[in-house]
């Protein structure tokens, strides 16, 4: 770079742009500004995991014991754990990483806003009625299918509860589906002058990745469950198979599907990830190529692997071509890992409580994986599917990897969306108990499913009690670990340490402007630095004073900022 | 692409009636209603689609004989006469065609896969 | 910068920078890729509904070759040329608003409204008239075993979007007649268009699969 790049484009009067201010009114309302939406999604999806985590601990009280203490009935535990899975699953995980991705976006694009605001937030306005039958649908005659919802269960078993459950999967299918629109228009179309493809960040890449997976994958379970409506209402029978129907299309069109879906939920937690490691170990990202493209063959993957879901129900000609592609799809995410690795690899790491849930991601992501690997190879699979290994495999990856990855984010960009810092002290609490917690209560899962204890079941042998006792009081500590974090934002929104604009020192757009930034996102337009990930760059020095120049800098920030204490030193 | 959002002045309504009246092919320009031209082929199409299936195919004794293929063949010709002239493919951006193809590509292999698979094969 | 801020930007600034792009060119290529990418998911959507035929088809020929002889095929055959006459007269429309004729765009679309409206009154004929020979929603043990339902729901499903097309066309022509479109400005025009094509591409796929096939 011959000259420097300055963040905004002629700006004169320093240290003269002011945040605004927020008002909780404003969030309550119809609005089309991305980043009111961003939150809208974000304060919904906490919402939904509160719920969703009350069910889960329900159910681990229940599993405490052998026998039934909690529940009266098998039908209310599998009540539980349908809507437990359905509300973390479509109202938590999904409408979270849509809220990262509507604040962030435009943002990290320098745009005032998405490309359709208008059906963004008509996107967002269709979760909450989604939300309501869903909670709903466990006072009519409940679902007890599971979040698979395979017939018979659902549709000879369930009660019409069912029915709402998959209306509202539909409308939230359809409200994903206009969001992922929006994503690719944008990303597509509104990239600032000075911002190729390959210096988009990584985040918008895996917002990229996400929205193409969710324009090809959720309508085969938009027309899944437009059949089995119809089943439970309109009198036919596609999928009951003592009349003609045939219960293994639903599989396969669920499949078709889910296990795409499966990356919808944690791609963008990658993007985030890849932010985050590289920000606070102030190293450029390792290869980022390599983990732009990786986004985009999970993306292509993904669509090959889904009977490895049906090992146990495809013909078995099959099992082998479908165990092959679910090792290969291993691949790209394990280009991933080596990137993240590279990327903190001799970085000045800073340990942040953004940056502890990045590393805490990176060790239980690989669990996760390793168990995913293991469950694609058919004859172990054969032994432990429909057990509590699955039931590990999945929430290493969805817990340990999707959640990590938005508390990750909550910790990194709070500053951003609200002006104030979290607290690092409680962020560290949070942090050890989510860590301990989380992982006591899910590894010991592999031990039981390895030893045959089977998933969605109430009653158990008691030769399982003690190791279902552990996991039990370690969901409880895990239950806790998230009021930590309630309590951090609750108090912190109010009384945090002033953030200023650019807390952490990062390089992406987002944050060039002010926190929270003005309704039209930046005041003039603004310019890109070179490489978004350009951290030890000499320029990148410049650009960062710059910003700082420009906004001012938060109280007592936990970054060195040469420009400001010439007496520390600098990245 | 080039008269598509003729949003200045240079674009004339001129531009916008050749769009129609015009036919490109292999670099050359020949003036032809291409719409109806489309239609009228659309036309002929269907009857003989129509045509074909009224001779007699016996028992179709599994999933498909010549005919019907002749009659997916017609039909797919039709789908891309409409997407490509109807639709403007013929003139706007590759990617409006990416974002179809892809997903016809997809879901072809998956009923494809559907129908072939044995159901309920353990 | 007091105009930065939430409460005091004027609310009409506010909509301006989220509501519109400034370049009009730029909006209707966002809009056209938009549109695309919708289609793309209702590709899908069909595909999962029609697969859902072509499986039945593929494993139980006899059963459909039984119930395309016991009906006739003019009907359908009227209805096939409606739609197609129908997506003629939409880009005849889209050809008469580029020339700025905003008269010409609103009696094509008229035409247009009228045939999708027929064809759909006359798929409710031709419902009855195989309700009448013993093809229900669900039957089972007659000679019609599990067609039905195969049939009914990716015809209604498709039925149910040419309905929404032709309020959609409705709105168009009111749009029109207040003048909003112009041969410079008439991307809304051009979207519904793609709508209403890709509705009659996949009835010339379901025409063949369902009933020639
Ligand atoms: C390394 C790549 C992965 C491989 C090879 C893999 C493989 C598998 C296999 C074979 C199963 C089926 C187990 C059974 O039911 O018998 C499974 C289940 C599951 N996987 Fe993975 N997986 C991988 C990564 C992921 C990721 C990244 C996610 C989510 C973010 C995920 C989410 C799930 C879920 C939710 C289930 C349980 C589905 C159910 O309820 O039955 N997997 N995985
Ligand atoms: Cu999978």
């Amino acid at each position: 770079m011959a000259s420097i790049t300055l963040p905004v484009g002629g700006g004169t009067q320093s240290g003269a742009a002011e945040a605004p201010k927020l008002r909780v009114s404003d969030f309550l309302r119809w609005s089309v500004d991305h980043k009111i939406i961003g939150v809208q999604y974000m304060a919904v999806a906490l919402f939904f995991f509160i719920v969703g985590g009350t069910l889960a601990m329900l159910i681990r009280w229940e599993l405490l014991t052998p026998n039934l203490d909690v529940v009266q009935t098998g039908t209310q535990y599998n009540t539980l754990f349908s809507v437990h899975g359905l509300v973390m699953i479509f109202l938590w995980i999904i409408p979270m990483m849509a809220g990262f991705g509507n604040y962030l976006v435009p943002l990290q694009l320098g745009a005032k806003d998405m490309a359709f605001p208008w059906l963004n937030a008509f996107a967002f306005w269709l979760i909450p009625p989604a939300g309501i039958l869903l909670i709903g649908s466990m006072l009519v005659g409940a679902p007890e299918s599971g979040w698979t919802q395979y017939p018979p269960l659902s549709t000879l078993y369930s009660g019409d509860g069912q029915t709402l459950a998959a209306l509202s999967i539909h409308l939230l299918g359809i409200s994903s589906i206009l969001g992922a629109i929006n994503f690719i228009v944008t990303i597509k179309n509104m990239r600032p002058a000075g911002m190729g493809w390959w210096q988009l960040p990584l985040f918008c890449w895996a917002t990229l990745a996400t929205a193409i997976i969710v324009v090809m994958a959720t309508p085969f379970l938009a027309g899944g469950l437009t059949l089995l409506i119809l089943d439970k209402i309109a009198g036919t029978s596609f999928f009951d198979a003592g009349n003609g129907g045939d219960p293994q299309l639903w599989q396969n069109v669920f499949w078709f599907y889910s296990h795409p879906a499966v990356y919808i939920m944690i791609l963008p937690g990658m993007g985030m990830l890849s932010e985050v490691l590289a920000t606070h170990a102030r190293k450029p990202v390792f290869g980022y190529k390599m983990v732009a493209i990786s986004s985009m063959a999970i993306a292509l993957v993904g669509f090959t692997v889904w009977a490895h879901h049906m090992f146990t129900s495809l013909t078995p000609e099959l099992r082998v071509p479908f165990m092959i592609t679910s090792m290969i799809i291993a691949v790209p995410t394990g280009i991933k890992i080596f990137s993240w690795l590279g990327t903190i690899w001799g970085g000045k790491i800073r340990f942040t409580s953004a940056m502890l849930f990045g590393l805490g991601f990176l060790s239980m992501f690989v669990v996760g994986g390793i168990g995913g690997v293991m469950l694609a190879a058919i004859p172990f699979d054969i032994h432990v599917h429909d057990t509590y290994f699955v039931v590990s495999h999945l929430h290493f990856v969805l817990y340990g990897g999707s959640v990590f990855t938005i508390y990750a984010g909550i910790y990194h960009w709070f500053p951003k969306i609200t002006g104030r810092m979290l607290d690092e002290r409680l962020g560290k609490w949070h942090f050890a108990l989510t860590y301990v917690g989380f992982f006591f209560s899910f590894f010991p899962m592999n031990f039981a499913g390895m030893l045959g204890m089977p998933r969605r079941v109430a009653y158990y042998l008691p030769e399982f009690q003690s190791v279902n006792t552990v996991i039990s009081i370690s969901a409880f500590v895990l239950g806790i670990s998230t009021f930590v974090m309630l309590y951090n934002i609750w108090i912190s929104m109010r009384h945090g340490k002033k953030a200023g604009a650019n807390p952490w020192r990062a390089l992406t757009l987002e944050w060039a402007t002010t926190s929270p930034p003005p309704s039209t996102n930046f005041i003039d337009d603004p310019v890109p630095f070179h490489d978004p990930y350009g951290y030890g760059d000499k320029d990148s020095q410049a650009y960062l004073d710059d910003i700082d120049k420009r906004f001012g800098v938060g109280e007592d920030v936990p970054v060195p900022r040469p420009a400001v204490q010439p007496a520390a030193s600098g990245d | 692409m080039s008269d598509i959002n003729h949003t200045t002045e240079g674009h004339s309504k001129e531009a916008a009636h050749d769009h129609h009246d015009q036919f490109t092919f292999l670099g050359r320009t020949f003036p032809f209603p291409v719409y109806t031209g489309v239609f009228i082929l659309l036309a002929i199409l269907t009857i003989i689609e129509v045509s074909l299936s009224q001779v007699p195919r016996g028992d179709l004794g599994h999933a498909m004989d010549f005919i019907g293929i002749i009659m997916l063949v017609l039909a797919v010709i039709k789908a891309s006469l409409v997407v490509w002239f109807y639709m403007h493919l013929n003139k706007d951006s590759r990617i409006f065609l990416a974002s179809l193809i892809i997903p016809t590509l997809l879901v072809i292999v998956a009923v494809l896969f559907l129908s072939i698979v044995p159901a309920g094969g353990y | 910068m007091s105009e930065m801020s939430l409460e005091k930007a004027p609310a009409a600034s506010v909509e301006a920078a989220h509501g519109h792009e400034h370049n009009p060119g730029a909006r209707s290529e966002n809009l056209k890729f938009a549109t695309w990418l919708y289609l793309a998911s209702e590709v899908v959507i069909f595909a999962t509904m029609i697969g859902v035929f072509i499986v039945f088809r593929f494993h139980n020929p006899e059963i459909v070759q039984r119930v395309h002889k016991e009906t006739n095929i003019l009907l359908v055959t009227l209805n096939t040329f409606l739609l197609l006459t129908s997506s003629w007269a939409m880009v005849m429309g889209l050809r008469e608003i580029q020339r700025d004729n905003r008269q010409g765009l609103i009696r094509w679309f008229g035409l247009m409204c009228i045939l999708g409206t027929v064809f759909v009154g006359l798929q409710y004929v031709e419902y009855q008239e195989l309700a009448h020979i013993g093809v229900a929603l669900f039957n089972q043990g007659n000679e019609f075993d599990g067609f039905g339902m195969r049939f009914y729901a990716p015809t209604a499903f498709h039925g149910v979007h040419v309905i929404i097309g032709v309020l959609w066309g409705l709105f168009v022509m009111n749009n029109a007649r207040k003048g909003n479109y112009s041969s410079s400005n008439y991307a809304g025009v051009e979207v519904f268009g793609l709508y209403w094509h890709f509705v009659d591409v996949v009835w010339i796929i379901l025409f063949t699969m369902l009933y020639l096939v």
